[in-house]
């Protein structure tokens, strides 16, 4: 087995396997006692549409060097022992997973809240794209309002 | 001064323009004056440019209409960001 880095990110337009990953993060791990992970997936409906498809388009260097950024937040604000995210781009069809975030540290509310924290601003920050093929043409996502607050959340005290 | 422009998502698709490099009017200082001269190009350019929301990245960092370009810089135009 390769060493495996503690902190990670990647983006990637091959599927990535839940099982195999969370093995591979904790290779080696005596200490964690909490892994939360989230999947993100690709639906087959999207405001009241059909998707048969959707393209994933990203900024290369600046996604990583983001997806960095948030990763470095969430270690500042929870006792983290690793976190691995993996978000893909490219074609992807309904039932595809698109992102995922483990982490892991001694006690479960770290690993679950910096899970959910990382989620929201990836969501904000990282330099994604969604384009959406419907039975009646293409259209680009827009950004959603859920979203932001989603993220204003853990900000509303600073 | 010369920069590099990148594009992508929904504006790479209405100005058909993915990368360039631009040699700036003596003019153009910040993100802003860079719209104007952006937008002088022709409809296409001004109704991308000029529908909201707009969002644009310096050397790969957020920055705002008012931000100072420097030569060689990259600046990237796009829309609100939409993955995980």
């Amino acid at each position: 087995m390769t060493t495996h880095e503690a902190f990670s990110v990647c983006v990637q337009t091959e599927p990535f396997d839940l099982g195999r990953e969370y093995n591979q993060f904790l290779v080696g791990d005596r200490s964690a006692g909490a892994v939360a992970s989230f999947v993100g997936r690709v639906r087959e409906t999207n405001d009241n549409q059909n998707i048969k498809q959707l393209e994933l388009e990203h900024y290369p260097g600046m996604t990583e060097k983001v997806m960095h950024e948030v990763l470095i937040d969430a270690q500042g604000r929870w006792p983290l022992l690793g976190v691995r995210v993996i978000h893909r781009v490219g074609a992807l069809s309904p039932g595809d997973n698109i992102v995922l975030v483990l982490t892991s540290s001694a006690h479960r509310h770290a690993a679950l809240d910096a899970c959910a924290f990382i989620m929201d601003h990836l969501k904000t920050r990282a330099t994604f794209w969604k384009k959406e093929q419907t039975p009646e043409g293409q259209r680009w996502v827009k950004g959603r309002d859920s979203d932001q607050e989603a993220q204003a959340r853990w900000h509303a005290k600073d | 001064m010369k920069i590099r422009i990148l594009y992508f998502g929904e504006l790479r698709e209405q100005v058909g323009v993915h990368e360039e490099s631009v040699d700036l009017a003596a003019a153009t200082r910040t993100v802003s004056d860079l719209i104007v001269e952006l937008t002088a190009r022709g409809s296409v350019w001004a109704s991308a440019l000029q529908t909201d929301p707009l969002r644009i990245a310096v050397n790969q960092e957020m920055a705002s209409l008012e931000a100072v370009l420097s030569p060689n810089c990259e600046v990237a135009l796009f829309r609100p960001v939409t993955g995980g």
